[in-house]
């Protein structure tokens, strides 16, 4: 399963993504990833992608190594989207 | 704020427009706010603390926000939908700012409003410099209003 996470203009281009299969709306500050965890915990074999505004390295690199599997920083276009989504659905089949 | 951190956001209400709908919105020469208000329609607000404390405010007429939400494909335009995505570009821009800022650059929640602008007042009234967009041809602002910590001390 791909998991994308992130706010409401986000999840309109990616609500309408054929292979994505569950979608969630976080704002948790820098306690962002905690949901994530423990999703990740239950369901290992889950692909996630944060979607955030957040545009400095160390939060994106901080998201990876919290099990992000891509990090998308808004805004961004119709085809960094499709790529990114790519990315994590060819790399978790 | 110095001429480096004007152009932070500058940048980044450009780089919304153009990367969000493909069409480039142009920047007006900003200038600092004076007594009158700025509220269009709605307001997205971010509080910003940490490195510098302070807000950030992106405010819209409705007619703006209709045709950003059209050009992502949504059909059904609500009032909650002009809420979120003023919210939203507030939140994308402030967020961007730690690009320049770094991660000490922390940023709340958007709260948003609409209409009059007087329910919130910064502690201190800091100087809030105004951005003004025009994009279709309609008009938007962005007001920013950042302090550093040592001015604020001082």
């Amino acid at each position: 399963m791909a998991v994308a996470a992130g706010f409401r203009v986000g999840e309109m281009k990616v609500r309408h993504h054929p292979r994505v299969q569950g979608r969630s709306k976080y704002n948790l500050g820098n306690l962002w990833w905690r949901p994530f965890v423990e999703m990740m915990r239950l369901r290992p074999q889950t692909r996630l992608m944060i979607i955030s505004a957040l545009g400095d390295a160390e939060t994106a690199i901080e998201a990876v190594e919290r099990g992000a599997n891509e990090y998308v920083t808004k805004p961004f276009t119709a085809d960094e989207l499709n790529q990114a989504l790519g990315h994590l659905i060819e790399h978790g089949a | 704020m110095n001429e480096d951190e004007i152009k932070v956001f500058i940048e980044g209400v450009l780089r919304y427009f153009d990367r969000v709908t493909g069409e480039p919105a142009l920047v007006e020469t900003p200038f600092l706010k004076g007594e009158k208000p700025m509220a269009l329609d709605y307001t997205g607000v971010i509080g910003i603390s940490g490195r510098q404390r302070g807000a950030v405010f992106f405010t819209s007429d409705s007619a703006l926000l209709t045709k950003v939400l059209e050009s992502l494909g949504e059909v059904e335009v609500d009032s909650a939908a002009l809420a979120d995505l003023v919210g939203e570009v507030a939140n994308t821009i402030s967020g961007n700012a730690r690009r320049y800022y770094g991660q000490d650059f922390r940023i709340t929640v958007p709260t948003v409003f609409q209409g009059a602008e007087d329910a919130i007042e910064l502690p201190g009234k800091p100087k809030e410099l105004v951005i003004p967009v025009a994009w279709k041809r309609l008009r938007c602002y962005l007001i920013v209003s950042l302090e550093s910590p040592q001015v604020l001390a001082g």
